[in-house]
C-alpha cells in the first residue's frame, strides 16, 4: 500500500511536470508567464529554477505562433507541453490545433507523429466575463485526430498529466481553474492513470450522474443530498473525453436505468449531447426514465458573481432534476 | 362549465379506488358539499362531494368497479351543459350552443381508450419478461409513464408463481411456435442465435433431448396435487388486500417469537378495580386490552430500540426511529382486520386511551375509519382471549419491528415456592423483526412487559 | 563567391528539370483523370526550390506550401510516390491519405506540404526551436508565398524567432500572385516584403528567383549563419507563377493576367534560362544536358509506371493513423 498524503490539484500538476521533465529530456514547457512569474496560476513555480530557461520557455503573446512551434518541435524529436492559458484562447491558434497537430499523423499516412500536450483552462466562476471563462472542450472532442482530458481529483490530474506527456498524439488537457485548490489523497511515489479511461467515483443503484471536471464535485454533492432521500446516485467521470470510455458508462447506466449528464459546456451541442445520445442508442432497453442533461445556460458568461453562478449548473439543480425522475414507486 | 368528479388520493399507497355506491343519479341537482358516491380504498370507504352546485353528470364509473387516481367518475355540470366529450381537465364542449339534454339517455361519454400505452423501455423489458400486460399495469412514473418498479409491483400483486427470468427471452416468431406446437419449455433451451436468441434449431433440439429424458421417470414433485372441491373463487376487496399484504409481510420479514406465561393477577385486580370509575367517567368499560395498551406504550417508551420501523436506505436495510408511540389494537371484522390506532398512547391516561379504544372500535365496525385512524402505528396489540385462544403467534403488521400477541386470561396450575397454585396467567407472545431487533432485546421487553403486567404500580414511576 | 563545381551545376540542373517535367506529367494526368483532387502547380518556380534545397542537408527541415511539388522533389523526395500520393494510390508517400497538398517525406526531414496558407511558419520555427535545444546544427527553412506573408503568425514566428535566435530560414517565393489577386493589390509594396522581417532584426536578401544560382548563394549564406547559431534569416524570391492557382483556375486566369504577360514571363521561365545560360558558359555540353534529361524522362516513366502497379487503398485504412 503505497504512501498517500493529500495535495491539492495545483501540487499534483507541478509534480506532475517536474517529474516527467526530469525523467525525459526532451519534455519542455512553453506558454505566456510559465517561467520568471511562476505561472498565472502557480502550477509551474519553481520549475524554470530547477530545469532552466531553455525547458520552461516564456513566449509572447503569440498563440498561434507557438502552438505552431510546439508542433513543429513535436515533429522532430521533442515532447512540448504548450500552455495556452484561458482555453478561449485556443481560439487564436485554433488552425494549429485542428489543422495541424490533430491531422499531420494521419495526413503524411502515419509518417508524422505529435507527441505534443496543450494545457489550457475551462470554467467559469471568478467573474472573469465571458472572453475568460468558456469551456470549449467539446470543440476539440469533435475533432479526429486529437485526444481531450479532463481531470477532477489531484490523484486523476497527476496521473492524466503524466499519461498525457508520454502519449505519441495530441492531447488538449483541461484544467479547471476554480477547482486548483482541490485537495485529494494522491500517492507518493510513481504512477499514471491511463488515457481513455473512466473512474467510478461514487458507487450506486437508482441513477447515474455522469460528470466531468469541476461537475464532479457538483455531482458527489448532490448524491449526498439525494441520500437523505433515499436515492442512491453513482457517479461516473469519463475523465479522458477523446477516447471516451463508453463501456463503463453504459454499464452503469444499465444498472440504475436512469442518467444524468452534467457538464460546464454549453448545453447545447455539447459533451452532454453526445453522452446522453450514446446511452439512448446503446442502452435503450435499460432505461427508466428520459437520459437528462445538464451545462451551462447558452449565453455568453456574465461578470456579475450572482449572474455568473446562475448559468452553470449547481447542486440544487441537479438534486431538482434527479427527483423528477422518479416517480411515487421505484 | 363542466367540474369534474374524479377519484381521489387518499393515502401514500392507494393507487386505485372502487365505486361501492352512487348516493346521487345522473341528473340530479346536487350541491357544494353534498356527497354523491360513496368509494372505497383498501383502507377506508369514504365519500366524495360535489365540487360545486349543478346537475349530476353521466355516471362514468358503475358501482363495483375500480378507477385509478385521477379517474373521472362523473361531473358536476350547469343546467342543460353536455357533458365534455372527453375526460380531459378543464375541457368543456367548445360550441355554447350545444343543444340540452340532462335528462336524456346520454351515451358514457368515451374515456378516450388509449391505446399507446407509455411505458420506458427497461418497464417493456420487464413486463416482456415476467409475461405481463402492460395495458393492465397502473403508471407512477413521472410524465405518467409505466416504469419498471410498476410492472414488478404489479407482478407482486398478481402473487403469481412468475420467477422473473434473469435475461429477457429473445426468441424468434418460427421457434416460438414451434415451441408451442412441441410443448417444449422454452426456459429450458439453451439458445444459439446471436446474443443468445433461441432459433429453430434449438427447440428442436431441445425437444428430440426431452424425448430421451422422457424414458427417466420425473422426480416426483413434493406437492401433492389438491383434489379439486369447488370452483376457486378469488378474494376481493379488504380480504385480498389482506392476504397480498400478508403473504408479503410474511415472507420479507424475518420473524422471532418470544414467549412469557405471566401471572395476571394483579392485571385482573386492577381492571376490576377501575372499571367502575372510568365507566362512570367515560361510558364505557374498560377492558384488559386497556389495560395492555398502557402497558405496551410504557414499555416502548422505555425500550426505543422495539419503537422503530424497517426502511430500505440507500437500496440497503435501515430502520427509522420513531418518535411518537402509537399502538395499533387489531379489530376483527366480519370480511377482515383492521388496525386503527392509538396515538401517542404513552401519554394518555387510562380512561383517555379507553374511550379512544372504544371510537375506534365502533367506527371499525361501521366501516368509517378514516386515514388518521389508521396511519402511523408504530407497535400493534393483538388480543384473541374472547375467542378462547391460549395462545398465538402474529404476523408483524410491516414495517413495525413487533406485535404483542394475547391469549385469554385463564385460571391455571403454576409453581408457586415448590407447590402447585391456581393463578389466573396470560400468555404473552411477541413477535419481532430480527433485521431489527435482536434475542436479548426482545427478551428484555418481553420481561419489562411481564413486570408491568405483574406488577402494574410500576407504572406509576 | 561560392565555389560552383560542375557536379553542383549539373545537379542543379538535373533538379530544375525534373521538378519541371514532374509537373507537366501531373498536369497531363491531372486532365486524364488519373491525378485526383487538387493540383498547385510549381512550373516556373523551379530555381526557387532548387537554389534553396541544394544548400541543405538531408537531416535539415523544410515545411512547404500547397504548392510543394517542387521543394519535396528538390529535397530529394521520390517522385514515384510523389506521383502515387497525387493519384490517391496506396503506395504514395501517405498511402493517398494527404494527396498533394499534404504529401510529405519525414525521413528527409520535409514535414509537409501544407492546405493552410501560412502553415508552415509555426511548424518549421518549432522544427528550429528543437534542433537548438537538441544542440544539433540542422537548420530548418519555412517556404511560403507572398500571399502567406500576410499571415499575422508570420510576425508572431519572427518575433520568436529572433529573441530565441533559432536556426531557421524564412523563404518567401513572391509568384507575383497570392491565389486570384495580384501581389501588388493585397499588399503593400513602398517597401519589399523583407522589410518586415528586418523590423525583427533578421538579416534580409532579395534575389532573382528564376536565377538558381543567385537563389542558391542566398541560401548557402543564410544556413551557414543559422548553423553557426547567428539565428534566422529572411530571402525573398522573386519569380513568377507560370500556371493558375491550381489546375481548373481556366476561367479565372484571364482575369488577372493578360495572355500578352503570360507569354512574356514565359520567355525567360528559369529551366530554359539556366540550360542556356550552362550552354552558354560551357559549364556543360548539349550532349550531357540531354543525358540529364533522358535520365528525368527515365524517372518519370518509372513513376508513371509505378502509379499504374500501385493500387487504390481499401476503405479499411480509412480508420488507421488517426492516433499513433
Amino acid at each position: 500500500m503505497p504512501e498517500m498524503r493529500e495535495i491539492t490539484i495545483v501540487e499534483a500538476l507541478r509534480e506532475a511536470l517536474a517529474e516527467e521533465m526530469s525523467r525525459d529530456p526532451t519534455v519542455f514547457l512553453m506558454g505566456e508567464d510559465i517561467g520568471r512569474a511562476n505561472g498565472v496560476f502557480n502550477v509551474t513555480a519553481g520549475l524554470q529554477d530547477e530545469f532552466g530557461k531553455e525547458r520552461v520557455i516564456d513566449t509572447p503573446i503569440s498563440e498561434a505562433g507557438f502552438t505552431g512551434m510546439g508542433i513543429g518541435a513535436a515533429l522532430t524529436g521533442m515532447r512540448p507541453v504548450v500552455e495556452i492559458l484561458f482555453c478561449d484562447f485556443m481560439t487564436l491558434a485554433m488552425d494549429q490545433i485542428v489543422n495541424q497537430a490533430a491531422k499531420l499523423h494521419y495526413m503524411t499516412g502515419g509518417q508524422a507523429k505529435v507527441p505534443l500536450v496543450i494545457r489550457t483552462l475551462m470554467g467559469a466562476g471568478r467573474g472573469a466575463a465571458a472572453q475568460h471563462s468558456q469551456s470549449l472542450h467539446a470543440w476539440v472532442a469533435h475533432i479526429p485526430g486529437l485526444k481531450v482530458v479532463m481531470p477532477s481529483t489531484p490523484y486523476d490530474a497527476k496521473g492524466l498529466l503524466k499519461s498525457a506527456i508520454r502519449d505519441d498524439n495530441p492531447v488538449i488537457f483541461f484544467e479547471d481553474k476554480m477547482s486548483y485548490q482541490v485537495k485529494g489523497l494522491v500517492p507518493v511515489g510513481e504512477y499514471t492513470v491511463p488515457l481513455g479511461v473512466a473512474d467510478v467515483k461514487r458507487v450506486g443503484t437508482d441513477v447515474t450522474f455522469v460528470a466531468t471536471s469541476s461537475m464532479v464535485q457538483v455531482a458527489l454533492a448532490a448524491a449526498e443530498v439525494l441520500a437523505q432521500e433515499g436515492i442512491s446516485a453513482e457517479v461516473v467521470d469519463p475523465r479522458t473525453l477523446k477516447p471516451l470510455d463508453k463501456e463503463t458508462i453504459l454499464e452503469s447506466v444499465k444498472k440504475t436505468g436512469r442518467a444524468v449528464i452534467i457538464d460546464e459546456g454549453h448545453l447545447s451541442y455539447g459533451v452532454t449531447a453526445e453522452i446522453a445520445a450514446i446511452i439512448a442508442d446503446e442502452a435503450f432497453d435499460y432505461l427508466d426514465a428520459p437520459v437528462k442533461r445538464l451545462g451551462a445556460m447558452d449565453v455568453p458568461v456574465p461578470m456579475a458573481p450572482v449572474l455568473e453562478q446562475a448559468t452553470v449548473p449547481n447542486v440544487d439543480q441537479l438534486v431538482a432534476t434527479t427527483r423528477g425522475l422518479f416517480g411515487r414507486r421505484y | 362549465m363542466a367540474t369534474e368528479i374524479y377519484m381521489p388520493q387518499l393515502g401514500l399507497t392507494m393507487t386505485e379506488g372502487t365505486v361501492t355506491r352512487w348516493l346521487k343519479r345522473p341528473g340530479d341537482t346536487v350541491k357544494q358539499g353534498e356527497p354523491v358516491v360513496e368509494i372505497e380504498t383498501d383502507k377506508v370507504t369514504t365519500e366524495i362531494e360535489a365540487p360545486t352546485d349543478g346537475v349530476l353528470g353521466p355516471i362514468l364509473v358503475e358501482e363495483g368497479k375500480s378507477a385509478p387516481i385521477g379517474g373521472v367518475l362523473s361531473y358536476v355540470l350547469a343546467v342543460g351543459e353536455p357533458p365534455p366529450a372527453t375526460p380531459q381537465a378543464g375541457l368543456v364542449a367548445a360550441t355554447p350552443t350545444a343543444p340540452p339534454t340532462p335528462s336524456a339517455a346520454q351515451p358514457s361519454a368515451p374515456a378516450e381508450a388509449q391505446e399507446r400505452v407509455i411505458a420506458t423501455p427497461r418497464a417493456r423489458r420487464k413486463a416482456h419478461e415476467l409475461g405481463i400486460d402492460l395495458s393492465q399495469v397502473p403508471a407512477s412514473g413521472p410524465g405518467g409513464r409505466i416504469v419498471e418498479a410498476d410492472v414488478r409491483w404489479f407482478a407482486d400483486q398478481k402473487a403469481g408463481p412468475a420467477e422473473p427470468a434473469k435475461e429477457p427471452l429473445r426468441i424468434s416468431p418460427v421457434a416460438r411456435r414451434l415451441a408451442a406446437e412441441l410443448g417444449v419449455d422454452l426456459s429450458t433451451v439453451q439458445g444459439t442465435g446471436e446474443g443468445g436468441r433461441i432459433r429453430r434449431e434449438d427447440v428442436e433440439r431441445a425437444a428430440a433431448a426431452r424425448q430421451v429424458a422422457a424414458a427417466v421417470p420425473p422426480i416426483p414433485s413434493p406437492v401433492p396435487p389438491v383434489a379439486a372441491a369447488g370452483a376457486a373463487e378469488a378474494l376481493t376487496g379488504v380480504r385480498r388486500i389482506v392476504a397480498e399484504r400478508m403473504t408479503r409481510n410474511f415472507a420479507t420479514t424475518p420473524h422471532f417469537y418470544l414467549t412469557a406465561e405471566v401471572d395476571a393477577s394483579a392485571l385482573t385486580r386492577m381492571r376490576d378495580g377501575l372499571l367502575p370509575r372510568i365507566e362512570a367517567a367515560t361510558g364505557i368499560r374498560l377492558t384488559i386490552t386497556d389495560i395492555l395498551v398502557k402497558v405496551c406504550a410504557h414499555a416502548l417508551r422505555e425500550h426505543p430500540e422495539i419503537n422503530v420501523a424497517y426502511a430500505e436506505v440507500s437500496g440497503g436495510p435501515g430502520l427509522v426511529r420513531q418518535v411518537e408511540v402509537n399502538v395499533g389494537i387489531a379489530v376483527a371484522l366480519e370480511d377482515g382486520l383492521v388496525v386503527p390506532v392509538i396515538r401517542q398512547a404513552d401519554r394518555l391516561s387510562l380512561a383517555e386511551i379507553t374511550a379512544r379504544r372504544a371510537g375506534l372500535v365502533e367506527r371499525a365496525r361501521a366501516g368509517k375509519l378514516s386515514l388518521t385512524d389508521l396511519e402511523g402505528g408504530t407497535f400493534t396489540l393483538t388480543n384473541l382471549g374472547m375467542f378462547g385462544v391460549d395462545q398465538f403467534q402474529a404476523i408483524i403488521n410491516a414495517p413495525q419491528a413487533a406485535i404483542l400477541a394475547v391469549g385469554r386470561v385463564r385460571e391455571r396450575p403454576v409453581a408457586v415456592g415448590g407447590a402447585v397454585v391456581i393463578r389466573p396467567t396470560l400468555y404473552l407472545t411477541l413477535s419481532l423483526d430480527h433485521r431489527l431487533v435482536d434475542g436479548a432485546q426482545g427478551a428484555r421487553f418481553l420481561e419489562r412487559l411481564a413486570q408491568l403486567i405483574e406488577e402494574p404500580y410500576l407504572l406509576l414511576d | 563567391m561560392i565555389e560552383l563545381g560542375k557536379p553542383l551545376l549539373r545537379k542543379m540542373y538535373y533538379h530544375m528539370r525534373r521538378i519541371r517535367r514532374f509537373e507537366e506529367t501531373a498536369e497531363e494526368l491531372y486532365k486524364r483523370g488519373t491525378v485526383v483532387g487538387l493540383l498547385h502547380l510549381y512550373i516556373g518556380e523551379e530555381a526557387v526550390a532548387t537554389g534553396v534545397c541544394l544548400a541543405l542537408r538531408d537531416d535539415d527541415y523544410i515545411t512547404s506550401t500547397h504548392r510543394g511539388h517542387g521543394h519535396l522533389l528538390a529535397k530529394g523526395g521520390d517522385p514515384r510516390r510523389l506521383l502515387a500520393e497525387l493519384c490517391g494510390r496506396l503506395d504514395g508517400y501517405c498511402h493517398g491519405k494527404g494527396g498533394s497538398m499534404h504529401a510529405a517525406d519525414l525521413s528527409l526531414g520535409i514535414l509537409g506540404a501544407n492546405g493552410v496558407v501560412g502553415g508552415g511558419f509555426g511548424i518549421a520555427t518549432g522544427a528550429a526551436l528543437s534542433a537548438k535545444m537538441r544542440r544539433s546544427d540542422q537548420v530548418a527553412v519555412c517556404f511560403f508565398g507572398d500571399g502567406a506573408a500576410n499571415q499575422g503568425v508570420f510576425m508572431e514566428v519572427l518575433n520568436m524567432a529572433a529573441i530565441w535566435k533559432l536556426p531557421v530560414i524564412y523563404v518567401c517565393e513572391n509568384n507575383g500572385f497570392g491565389q486570384y489577386t495580384r501581389y501588388e493589390e493585397a499588399t503593400v509594396t513602398d517597401l519589399p516584403i523583407g522589410a518586415r522581417a528586418a523590423a525583427f532584426g533578421l538579416p534580409t536578401a532579395q534575389v532573382d528567383g528564376n536565377d538558381v544560382i543567385a537563389v542558391y548563394q542566398a541560401a548557402v549564406q543564410a544556413v551557414e549563419r543559422a548553423r553557426a547559431g547567428q539565428g534566422p534569416s529572411f530571402i525573398e524570391a522573386r519569380t513568377y507563377r507560370l500556371r493558375g492557382h491550381h489546375m481548373g483556375d481556366v476561367g479565372f486566369a484571364r482575369r488577372y493576367r493578360t495572355k500578352e504577360e503570360l507569354e512574356a514571363h514565359m520567355q525567360q521561365e528559369p529551366v530554359g534560362r539556366f540550360r542556356r545560360w550552362l550552354l552558354e558558359h560551357q559549364m556543360l555540353s548539349e550532349p550531357e544536358i540531354q543525358e540529364v534529361e533522358a535520365q528525368v524522362e527515365a524517372e518519370l516513366q518509372e513513376a508513371i509506371e509505378f502509379v499504374n502497379r500501385s493500387p487504390i487503398p481499401d476503405v479499411s485504412i480509412i480508420t488507421e493513423h488517426v492516433y499513433a
